[in-house]
């Protein structure tokens, strides 16, 4: 693809995402495919998800982790064209950040370019599993006034 | 056999089939009594606030299966309109309906619980079978029918929790969700202890009902959301199970554990309301949720954030009760964080302090 | 050394790795070491907490939430998992499983910089070679890995060169047991399968092979132990090959009760379709000087020397598998000489003491190789 969007945002539809200590988890819903990403990139993430300005978001990290801004910019293009190959991000109109914005994260470790880690054989390992019943594919469907 | 029912090895049937399943399994039942009147027991129960009667032909099953509901027996007049459960026990009735227990499977399968749940396409009956028995449930007219290969051949959960899996889809059916966690009373209202056994809830259930606290369950108890919002905790089993190191702190209890699980992995048992039989109730409503914490210098109460408190819940009784609970769980245990307090009991190593910290949670 | 013992399977359910861990690890604990083992949740009512002879065992509910696709609380149990590891700061984590729960392990390698040590207890998955899964992620990152057979380091090393100088081979042990093998009964002529009922074991083809065996051995028996998704299918094969006389189902037992039942037979058959990684079957009946009859699969060659302790077959082959054990049954002077072979055999190579003490120096080795 020619131009990388220069607005984005996560896949809402498509994405469950969560960020704790720092690290990202990142869920593809529809196949089940596990990604993580360690600091810079949950950073990234939490900003795409903030405001999803590709530019914005290569200087706030230059300026968070106190790195020359051109290999930020660099680095932070990679890591989304990557998330945006997985479908994990898609290009979005320009918006205002919601709520206060992003924090700048309380630990700040040493910067490392980011990176996507990717678990495409998750879906068939967990297949091996057998799936529990659930309580909701036991559906009763029954006309007794029995509350449920 | 009669026309209509497979021939025996057979194990995919058509839907049309589920009632026959279940008339074939209530014929075997009937059969039974009469074959051995004397081996029947009757008796009457209330599980959360309705009428049960259980029915048991062979006289070591029924010992022991009456005694882990023991608590929640009823007298008087026999109910109208309960949930049966009927049960017979082969080895002594020489009934041949286990060895074909495949051939009673339904429609959908999942394998669970080293065994396997199937159920019929509406949901209205769902079997469960493994090596020593099996067990259909019609949750349409509140029937359960189950044989066993032998009475005397059970394992510590077949004595510590009967039927659990059935029991919690009729319990879900009612509006009652099981719960993996403890529930001890104090005059001022119910304490959870989220958290399967061995994060000390065993532990701190069975110090709580030595130290004047009561008892409504160790392992699996029932949540239920009344009118106006409040919730309501109710014991489902009469039993503690414990590992041998855990039942040695007790020396009062200890000669009082029961100990004839044929597993290699038996574990003793505590029968509370033969024990402590004025502390053991049947229902109480929840006042607050008390996450457990072993290992520490010594006990302290701290408050637990709402997150610890679904994320306790979560956890354990998310992802380990089968079947597993739904949406509608989760949003329902939300709803309780939200309604009681929660707090942390962190565990020193005296067990005397567990009563008293407990019902210094419930006075607060 | 404090070592964290990440599995998916640990007792009470049955296994090769449940059983082999759950001796292994306890006589560590005897031997001063701290283990504490982290495994999923995969039975309803177990505990979340137990100890088995001084081993902390932590369960947690592993699949079921990454098969739910709940992020949140995954998050919560990564947070407990980082906690742990902080609070325990093992000298070296030992993963026994490549399989999904791994995951929590890789999230969480920023709370103990531990090396970990990878052991291979199943056959390598083509899966190793590709950086886009869990699998290639969680071999690639490991301090180093160990293989229960040299069929499995070989396949390792032909997909991850790399590997190379970072694998090496423990073989399991096993203590010989209590019981003194009893001679074989001449008059029945018994063959003995056991495991989890599942087609990989290939307890199908051993049913075939016995419609020849059975005809040529007046009295012959096939035994067959363990349960599992396959039992209807194996009965039914059974009863359409007119054998549900001579093939007895007995079910499940404990492994201490399998010394008892290998002292019944005359023959362990081990007719395995897929590449069985080592064998432990094999091995109890070695123990118990009985000759074994194994597919010529994954690390059972290293385990059955053929000729000498046992016969092998090509896999999937009845016809093969049938004509090995009729010449075992036929010539019981044969069949004890090879038992004796198999049972010296085993305890030189295959001793307990030797396993316990190859896995602490391989402890002691990997947690000094931070790299």
């Amino acid at each position: 693809m020619d131009q990388l969007p220069g607005t984005l945002d996560v896949n809402r539809d498509d994405v469950a995402a969560k960020i704790i200590d720092g690290e990202a988890i990142i869920i593809r819903l529809s196949d089940g495919t596990y990604y993580s990403m360690d600091h810079v990139g949950a950073s990234v993430w939490s900003l795409l998800e903030a405001h999803g300005d590709r530019a914005a978001t290569g200087r706030t990290i230059a300026a968070w982790y106190r790195v020359p801004p051109e290999r930020v910019q660099e680095d932070v293009d990679a890591l989304v064209r990557e998330l945006f190959a997985e479908g994990l991000v898609v290009a979005a109109p320009a918006r205002a950040v919601s709520g206060g914005g992003p924090v700048t994260p309380s630990h700040v470790g040493p910067y490392a370019s980011p990176r996507l880690n990717i678990h495409r054989d998750m879906g068939n390992l967990l297949a091996l599993d057998p799936p529990t019943p659930g309580i909701d594919d036991l559906l009763l469907k029954t006309d007794t006034d029995e509350p449920r | 056999m009669s026309p209509g029912e497979p021939a025996a090895g057979v194990s995919v049937v058509p839907s049309a089939a589920a009632p026959a399943r279940a008339d074939a399994m209530r014929r075997a039942f009937r059969e039974a009594t009469q074959a051995h009147p004397g081996a029947l027991s009757v008796e009457e129960y209330v599980f959360a606030g309705r009428p049960v009667r259980l029915r048991i032909v062979g006289r070591r099953l029924a010992e022991r299966t009456h005694r882990a509901f023991a608590h929640l027996r009823r007298d008087g007049a026999p109910a109208a309109r309960p949930f049966y459960i009927d049960v017979w026990d082969e080895s002594e009735t020489g009934g041949q309906v286990l060895p074909q227990a495949a051939a009673m499977e339904l429609d959908r399968r999942w394998v669970a619980c080293d065994g396997t749940l199937t159920a019929s396409p509406d949901g209205r009956y769902v079997s469960f079978r493994y090596e020593e028995s099996v067990t259909l449930l019609d949750r349409q007219e509140q029937s359960m029918i189950s044989c066993r290969r032998s009475g005397s051949h059970l394992s510590t959960g077949d004595c510590s929790k009967p039927y659990v899996l059935m029991l919690s889809i009729w319990y879900h059916d009612r509006g009652v969700q099981l719960l993996h966690a403890g529930l001890v009373a104090h005059e001022r209202g119910g304490l959870l202890l989220p958290g399967a056994s061995g994060t000390g809830k065993s532990t701190a259930a069975l110090a709580a009902v030595t130290q004047g606290l009561d008892f409504l369950g160790d392992d699996f108890v029932g949540l239920e959301r009344v009118d106006g919002g409040a919730f309501r905790g109710h014991s489902i089993f009469n039993t503690v199970c414990l590992t041998r190191p855990t039942l040695a702190r007790f020396a009062e209890i200890r000669p009082h554990a029961v100990e004839d699980s044929f597993e290699v992995e038996d574990k003793p048992i505590v029968y509370v309301s033969e024990l402590y039989p004025a502390r053991i109730r049947d229902t109480v409503p929840i006042r607050a949720v008390v996450l457990l914490s072993k290992g520490h210098a010594r006990t302290e109460i701290t408050p637990a954030r709402r997150a610890d408190a679904l994320r306790a819940f979560a956890a354990s009784t998310l992802h380990t009760v089968v079947p597993r609970p739904g949406r509608e769980a989760l949003d329902r245990l939300a709803a309780l964080v939200e309604r009681v307090p929660a707090y942390w009991l962190r565990l020193g190593p005296r067990l005397e302090d567990i009563g008293p910290s407990l019902s210094a949670i419930a006075s607060t | 050394m404090r070592v964290l013992f990440w599995t998916d399977w640990f007792v009470p359910s049955i296994g090769g790795v449940e059983v082999f861990s759950a001796r292994l690890l306890p006589a560590l604990a005897r031997r001063g070491h701290e283990i504490v083992v982290v495994a999923g949740h995969h039975r309803s009512g177990l505990p979340d907490a137990t100890t088995l002879e001084g081993v902390k065992i932590l369960r947690f509910p592993f699949h079921q939430v990454l098969a739910a696709r709940h992020v949140d609380r995954m998050g919560a149990i990564l947070e407990q998992i980082a906690s742990l590891k902080r609070e325990l700061a093992p000298d070296l984590v030992h993963l026994n499983t490549l399989g999904p729960s791994v995951l929590y392990h890789l999230e969480t390698v920023r709370a103990c910089e531990a090396p970990v040590l990878l052991t291979m207890h199943s056959p390598v998955m083509p899966d190793a070679t590709r950086a886009d899964t869990l699998y290639g992620r969680a071999l690639r990152t490991a301090t180093w890995v160990n293989c229960n057979s040299q069929a499995v380091r070989a396949e390792l090393c032909r997909l991850l060169p790399e590997l190379s100088d970072r694998s090496s081979v423990t073989y399991y042990g096993m203590e010989p047991p209590a019981l003194t093998p009893a001679p074989r009964a001449r008059h029945e002529p018994r063959v003995l399968v056991f495991g989890r009922l599942v087609p990989e074991k290939g307890f199908d083809i051993a049913i075939h092979a016995f419609a020849v065996v059975a005809a040529s051995i007046p009295g012959a028996r096939l035994v067959v132990v363990g349960e599992g998704p396959e039992r209807q299918a194996l009965e039914r094969l059974a009863a359409t090959l007119g054998l549900s006389s001579i093939v007895e189902f007995v079910g499940p037992v404990p492994p201490s009760a399998v010394p008892r039942l290998v002292n019944t037979v005359s023959v362990v058959a081990v007719p395995s379709r897929w590449d069985e990684p080592f064998g432990l079957v094999a091995l109890e009946a070695a123990l118990m000087a009985r000759p074994v009859v194994a597919a010529r699969v994954g690390g059972l060659p290293e385990v059955v020397e053929d000729g000498r302790t046992g016969l092998l077959v090509e896999r999937e082959d009845a016809h093969a598998l049938a004509e090995a054990l009729v010449c075992l049954l036929r010539d019981p002077a044969a069949a004890d000489r090879m038992g004796v072979v198999a049972r010296a055999r085993a305890s030189a190579l295959f001793g307990w003491d030797r396993c316990v003490n190859e896995y602490e120096r391989l402890y002691e080795r990997s947690a000094l190789a931070r790299v």
